[in-house]
């Protein structure tokens, strides 16, 4: 099997799912946009959306993988199985795409009025092109590419599932070849065949992004929501009810029961308080990876030069296997050796695997910051007595509280990345993914499955604390 | 949000502080209290090897770090992160679970040689005469069979295998762990062109390749295929579970078995040899190697032990052991079986 054979899979691959996935985001979007009236609705379905995206991998590869086994005997079911669970993720990815995505500036009413005047010299198409891949093309061809890119990427599920052969996946493939013994000089050069890919898929989407600052439409939003039909509406449900079904419910019915005898296990065995300690060593360094991507993030909108978007995306688009193997061959140099047993190669590792996210992230949160809000809130807060803590509640919930969710959901990524932990982690430290997957190797399900639990907990115990802690701070940086 | 220009600026703050403490390891308070230290980076089992260390740690008062050779990290392995790392070795000790990769090593001049007190009680064939690497405590390649699909006896396990489809028996991918190794005495047996048109035939048949021995064993346990080449251990974790299978140990055309044995070896300017030496001399002791036989995964002690101390299990394992066959030959060719799988799994 040729590196070329398993790319031409995975981009085949990565175009039918999310192709595929494209229509039914686009029902569960307008199943979204139909409940807002209903808040508790509109919020409940949202997060069942995106639900997907905050499923570990080894969760979900774990939870398959024996369905997966048991069906080696079929090729074609085991692509489908595999594609299946991409075309979820996916799918959630680009419901988060709808979100993130301000309405076009080129409004249902500004295309008509480019009907009314338009001649029909020859370049007419061109300009009918541009005003609709800024308009109403826009968002689906971002999420699109952003489920293509995606899909590209996938590794830890494909390799949970055996997608090494055939079917097989180039990152898998990339993989295998690497632990056979091909130098890294041979992998960066496989990587940069995909690389190719990747940036012909990335290119529209930098151009497409909006550029930093209020995005204001004043036309009536082309993807609006209408009333849905009894048809879409069954078909929307269906898709979010299968979304909860394969990440959430048959992992939690299929595992769930077997987490509390494994905490038992910890416990009897005394080695709770070791875990406990492995899970908040490995969240710390996946909080400080995250923030600093995030600010990095920041910093790279702010200065909007585009090539340096580019440049900030590429070493994440690589991969974690590639990014891990190249820093540590950049830590065996004397001059950083003196680290490289230590917690910056892996830190740095994530933030570069991370600032691909993080930009979106931030793009997502410059949508969503209602600024005239914040500045009035601002108003309040200054103006002392009851209405500064109402001003205070204000500017928390407007923006404070999304920079927490942000920096906690690339936490999340980081936390459960599991190539850069386990290449790039210092003797001392095993990360709490690294763990898992070795309970993963020896069989020791219940142990697996209790850990996971208090790695998924833990966290969002201590977000919860943040919360508290950061409400209370004293505003620094705003105006 | 956050003004632009201060982003930056917390950047690289935070820079900076993942800088600071990127030199303070996590749970340096050990190294101040003065204790001696170690690093041993172990390809054995976690769930296994943990164990032999911590009586290591309370018998000496010296600290063990360890990495374990993650499964989820087979795309580097303990071997090529030696490599990577032999100009400035953290590494004092490498434990390794078979022998191959530890020759390997050898040749690349990542190892110093070290004659271990305990050395001498194990067999000559399991040992470097110079003391680069010694052998203790071994797996054998078997062959895992669901009972409750066929008898698993020699007969029926060698007419499924010397005929027809294969579509119903597993075995890992060969690239790396003991299945590479059990490639290697093939070729060392067969030489090159028998192994590649064994391997030809196999594939036409059907044969469900996986992505390791546990995965083989999961296959066998639950019944999806019939037979898997797997090892020991991994085998004894379907027994265990009271999983319907049983196994039998591979055998040669001589009637040799494949035993693999774990090896230790000390990495060259290592950072504490005598620490190191200490650990060596640990693990080759008669205690160590019955504490390993008696762990789940039951390794074969190869120097000798206390009998009355192992279960029948191992004493029949034992007497599979003695007909194992050298693996000089196999680690002569163990690079060249390497080079061959690469070019045929990623077609270069």
């Amino acid at each position: 099997m040729t590196l070329e054979t398993a790319l031409g899979w995975s981009i085949g691959r990565s175009m039918l799912v999310t192709t595929a996935a494209l229509p039914l985001s686009i029902l569960v979007w307008r199943l979204i946009s139909a409940s807002k009236q209903f808040r508790r609705i509109h919020r409940l379905v949202t997060l069942a959306a995106l639900m997907p995206l905050f499923v570990p991998d080894l969760v979900t590869g774990f939870t398959y993988r024996m369905t997966s086994a048991r069906l080696i005997h079929s090729e074609v079911a085991t692509e489908v199985l595999y594609a299946a669970l991409l075309l979820f993720r996916i799918f959630a990815l680009q419901v988060a795409v709808r979100i993130i995505l301000p309405s076009s500036s080129v409004s249902a009413e500004a295309l008509y009025s480019w009907k009314l005047v338009k001649d029909d010299s020859t370049g007419w198409w061109l300009s009918w092109l541009r005003l609709h891949v800024l308009g109403p093309l826009r968002t689906p061809l971002v999420a699109w590419i952003g489920g293509a890119l995606f899909c590209f990427q996938e590794f830890e599920t494909a390799a949970l599932l055996q997608i090494d052969r055939h079917p097989i996946t180039w990152s898998v493939w990339l993989f295998d070849a690497h632990a056979a013994g091909e130098p890294l000089a041979h992998s960066l050069l496989f990587t940069s065949e995909a690389m190719v890919f990747q940036v012909v898929l990335l290119l529209p989407i930098i151009l497409l992004l909006p550029r930093r600052g209020p995005q204001t439409s004043t036309g009536t939003r082309l993807d609006s929501a209408s009333r849905l039909s009894p048809a879409v509406l069954a078909v929307a449900v269906c898709s979010l009810f299968a979304v909860l079904g394969v990440f959430i419910i048959w992992p939690l019915w299929a595992n769930g029961l077997e987490a509390l005898s494994g905490l038992r296990a910890l416990a009897d065995q005394g080695n709770l308080t070791s875990r406990f300690q492995q899970i908040t060593y490995s969240i710390l360094a996946a909080t400080v990876a995250s923030v600093a991507a995030l600010q990095l993030a920041i910093g790279v909108r702010a200065l909007g030069r585009p090539w340096l978007t580019m440049l900030a995306v590429v070493p994440g688009l690589c991969g974690s296997l590639v990014i891990s193997l190249t820093l540590l061959a950049v830590f065996q140099v004397p001059l950083l050796n003196a680290v490289y047993d230590s917690w910056l190669p892996m830190v740095v590792a994530s933030i570069l695997l991370m600032l691909p996210r993080a930009l979106l992230l931030v793009v997502l949160l410059e949508v969503l910051s209602p600024r005239t809000s914040i500045h009035s809130a601002g108003l309040l807060r200054a103006a002392g007595g009851a209405a500064a803590v109402h001003g205070r509640n204000l500017i928390w919930q407007l923006d404070r509280i999304r920079w927490l969710i942000a920096s906690a959901v690339l936490a999340h990524w980081c936390l459960w990345d599991v190539a850069v932990a386990s290449t790039l982690r210092p003797v001392r430290f095993e990360p709490i993914v690294v763990r898992l997957y070795n309970e993963m190797h020896y069989g020791r399900t219940e142990t697996l499955v209790a850990i996971t639990l208090l790695a998924l907990v833990i966290p969002l115990g201590l977000i919860c604390i943040a919360a508290v802690v950061w409400k209370r701070l004293p505003e620094i940086n705003h105006p | 949000m956050p003004k632009p220009g201060s982003s930056v600026v917390v950047s690289g703050v935070l820079v900076l502080l993942v800088a600071a403490l990127s030199v303070v390891p996590p749970s340096s308070s050990d190294l101040d209290n003065g204790k001696q230290q170690l690093v041993v980076y172990c390809a054995h089992d976690a769930t296994h090897a943990e164990s032999v260390i911590r009586r290591f740690e309370t018998q000496t008062g010296i600290l063990v770090d360890v990495r374990f050779d993650e499964e989820a990290n087979k795309s580097l392995g303990l071997t090529n992160l030696l490599i990577a790392e032999k100009e400035k070795p953290r590494c004092d000790v490498f434990w390794n679970n078979q022998t191959l990769g530890t020759i390997r090593l050898m040749a690349e001049d990542v190892l110093q040689p070290y004659i271990s007190i305990n050395a001498d009680r194990i067999p000559d064939n399991f040992r470097n005469e110079a003391g680069y690497w010694t052998g203790f405590a071994a797996r054998l390649r078997v062959y895992i069979v669901n009972t409750d699909n066929m008898s698993a006896t020699v007969n029926d396990v060698a007419a499924v295998l010397d005929d027809g489809s294969l579509r119903r028996v597993a075995i890992a991918q060969p690239l790396f762990g003991t299945t590479l190794s059990h490639y290697s005495v093939l070729m060392d047996q067969w030489g090159m062109e028998r192994l590649k048109q064994w391997q030809s035939s196999i594939h036409e048949r059907g044969i469900r390749e996986v992505r390791g021995n546990s995965m083989t064993k999961d296959l066998v346990a639950e019944g999806v295929c019939d037979i898997g080449f797997t090892d020991t251990d991994d085998a004894f974790a379907a027994i265990d579970a009271d999983k319907p299978v049983d196994m039998l140990p591979v055998r040669l055309e001589s009637g040799r078995t494949i035993c693999l044995p774990n090896s230790v070896a000390l990495i060259k300017n290592c950072p504490h040899p005598a620490a190191a030496k200490k650990f060596i001399d640990f693990l080759l002791s008669a205690e160590s190697e019955l504490q390993m036989a008696n762990s789940p995964s039951r390794q074969i002690p190869l120097g000798p032990v206390d009998e009355l101390q192992l279960s029948p299990a191992l004493l029949q394992l034992q007497k599979w052991a003695a007909d194992g066959v050298s693996l000089e030959g196999a680690a002569s060719v163990n690079r060249q079986v390497l080079d061959w799988l690469t070019t045929e799994y990623t077609g270069r």
